[in-house]
């Protein structure tokens, strides 16, 4: 007996279970008394097992003649995390623009629980608004009609403006500039190149400055003989086509005695009393005699003058030629 | 003034005391034909005290060379072929037990020698190679307990030959570093081989006498250190170490992606030891920029990483060096 009673609860228990699983469809307004021409934010909502299948209602535009759809939100879920009852919703904006109490009906939902096969309607409740009309003073005087803002204009507005009137102007002058120079028939731009200095009146030109500068008079004998050895290299590598600068003394005679140049012989002879000179000083603290910086200095010089192009009647119209080079003062 | 007389003193007492290098050299000469790059590197790695890896196809007398340096200095030399199965203590020594002595007692290796011939070091395995190279380092040897420092002159001249790669263990870039110098020998000219043949056919192997001490070399060694490296020889040295590592800033950037390491401050090192060493050679007690260029692409080869771009495009390190000393500027 006792045994049928309790399968009896069980099944009852069952039954109820089944009979349980509710869902929730609410519907709300943030506002129920609102102005003509308000916004009225309708929300609706279904609260409802995750598992569910669930068809979220399409509001008609025409629900209400009188009332007017503005926008929709995307629709927002929201699960809880126990009882994993999920939360759909959505809020539809309204505007209504004649006073009077309006109603918005019951929305359906369609629910399908995954056990059975069809969908079950649910019902949102039906919410009532109140649209009132502003108050109207009869009896004061009857007002014009409010002029328009005049609002100051910014910077960033007048911007693409005052860009387009300089590009006007721009192109203006250069239309402008160009007919005048085709009307001239001169070329539209002339660039004045740089005048071009040959390497022998570099080189005559640095000597000169190195002599003013008197380093070895004031016993800088090693910077001395770094400048004139520099002016040595550039001056060959620039006119001789000899990569001096990256050479050692050794393999810029070799490059002198292996070259087609026609002083060679003379050449070598000049380089072989100064660069050993030059590069005892350098490497070795070596400090020679006064004569033997100014023969260093006339040989560096010779050298010059022994190697440059042999156009002394052109170049000498050339106003950046130095003048004269003094004798180096005993 | 003083500093003129200094350099000027050294060279004289250069000129005196590098009197021996042209009699080791003509002693060497009479069983090396030819191969006067290497016996001069030869001489700068015992000046310089570096140790030396020689690189070159068999045949080409290294191990000759080498033989031939220890025997012409009283010096003790040892030779240890390098195998696959040799072990670090066949190469520094063991602790052995004593029956007499009820003991144990140190049984010292081969490398306890002023000149050590490591022939084919890269035919053995890693852990003697850096037992070896550990030792060049550290110039001692530990076996046990006890710490043993190594003779002086101490130098090790490796041998390794760039054919038959199969079945060898190539040194790492760290291990190849701790050699000053890296020579490729190459293969003598026509004459030198036709002497070479006379000789063998006729079987005349001239005898190497001794012709110095070592004594002689420490002395030779502390007055190349005196040698006097100028500050713009050292600023030379350092553009070229440097355009190894950063080649973009001085207008190498071609170079940029191929080379993937350059040289490390113990390339600096060796460059200005070596410089003067060559300057010592040279008769010279200061260095000039002939001296490094002489010497660099030696001390630079092994020191500089290629890149797979490099390889793939035939690059050696020796173009790079070139490159290099054709665009650094000379002081």
């Amino acid at each position: 007996m006792l045994k049928k009673i309790s399968t009896i609860w069980i099944l009852l228990l069952f039954a109820l279970s089944g009979f349980a699983e509710t869902h929730v469809a609410k519907a709300e307004v943030d506002f129920s008394n609102v102005q003509i021409g308000d916004h009225i934010r309708l929300t609706i909502s279904l609260q409802t097992d995750e598992k569910n299948t669930v068809i979220f209602p399409v509001l008609s535009d025409t629900m209400n003649a009188k009332i007017e759809f503005i926008s929709v939100s995307d629709l927002d879920t929201l699960i809880e995390r126990r009882s994993r009852i999920k939360t759909y919703s959505r809020t539809f904006t309204f505007t209504i623009f004649e006073a009077g109490e309006y109603q918005f009906p019951e929305i359906p939902f369609g629910v399908k629980v995954p056990t059975d096969n069809e969908y079950v309607e649910v019902l949102t409740n039906a919410v009532t608004i109140i649209v009132e009309a502003p108050e109207v003073d009869l009896e004061a005087d009857i007002k014009d009609i409010k002029t328009v803002w005049n609002i100051p204009i910014t910077f960033r507005e007048i911007l693409p403006y005052l860009l387009i009137l300089l590009g006007v102007a721009l192109f203006t002058f250069a239309g402008i500039y160009a007919y005048r120079k085709w009307k001239k028939r001169e070329p539209l731009f002339v660039f004045k190149p740089k005048p071009i200095i040959p390497p022998h009146v570099e080189a005559l030109e640095n000597l000169e400055k190195l002599r003013l500068k008197q380093l070895w008079q004031n016993n800088l004998v090693k910077e001395y003989y770094t400048e004139l050895t520099d002016i040595l290299r550039i001056y060959t590598e620039k006119e001789l086509r000899i990569n001096a600068i990256e050479m050692t003394s050794d393999e810029l005679m070799d490059a002198i005695q292996n070259s087609e140049l026609e002083n060679k012989s003379e050449l070598l002879l000049l380089l072989r009393d100064t660069l050993p000179t030059a590069d005892l000083v350098k490497f070795a603290k070596s400090k020679p005699l006064p004569d033997e910086h100014d023969r260093c200095f006339k040989n560096v010089k010779q050298f010059v003058e022994i190697t440059m192009p042999k156009i002394e009647e052109n170049v000498e119209a050339n106003p950046v030629l130095p003048d004269k080079i003094e004798e180096e003062p005993s | 003034m003083t500093e003129q007389v200094d350099i000027k003193e050294l060279n004289e007492k250069i000129q005196q005391e590098s009197a021996f290098v042209d009699i080791l050299s003509m002693e060497l000469g009479k069983t090396i034909v030819g191969q006067k790059h290497m016996i001069e590197r030869l001489l700068i790695g015992l000046l310089a005290n570096g140790h030396i890896l020689l690189e070159g196809v068999p045949g080409l007398a290294k191990t000759l060379a080498i033989k031939s340096l220890a025997e012409s200095i009283d010096a003790k030399f040892s030779r240890i072929q390098f195998t696959p199965d040799l072990l670090p203590a066949d190469l520094l020594g063991t602790m052995i037990y004593s029956q007499k002595e009820e003991q144990f007692i140190t049984k010292k290796g081969p490398i306890f020698a002023n000149f050590i011939l490591a022939d084919e070091i890269n035919r053995a395995p890693a852990k003697v190679q850096s037992a070896l190279l550990e030792a060049m380092q550290e110039r001692q040897v530990t076996v046990g307990e006890t710490t043993y420092k190594l003779d002086d002159p101490f130098l090790v001249l490796a041998t390794q030959n760039p054919i038959e790669q199969e079945g060898t263990y190539p040194l790492p870039e760290a291990q190849v570093d701790r050699f000053m110098l890296k020579l490729v020998v190459g293969y003598p000219q026509k004459n030198e081989e036709k002497q070479i043949i006379r000789q063998n056919i006729l079987n005349e192997y001239p005898k190497i006498s001794q012709v110095m001490k070592s004594e002689h070399i420490i002395k030779a060694r502390s007055l190349t250190r005196e040698v006097y490296l100028d500050e713009k020889i050292e600023n030379y040295i350092t553009d070229i170490v440097f355009a190894t590592r950063f080649p973009s800033e001085y207008k190498l950037e071609k170079f940029k992606d191929l080379i993937s390491f350059g040289g490390s401050p113990r390339a600096s090192i060796n460059l200005a030891l070596a410089s003067k060493a060559y300057a010592f050679i040279k008769r010279r007690g200061y260095v000039i920029p002939e001296d490094v260029r002489a010497i660099c692409h030696d001390v630079m080869r092994h020191r500089i990483g290629l890149t797979y771009e490099a390889e793939a495009e035939n690059i050696t390190t020796e173009d790079i060096i070139n490159e290099i000393l054709n665009t650094v500027e000379v002081p």
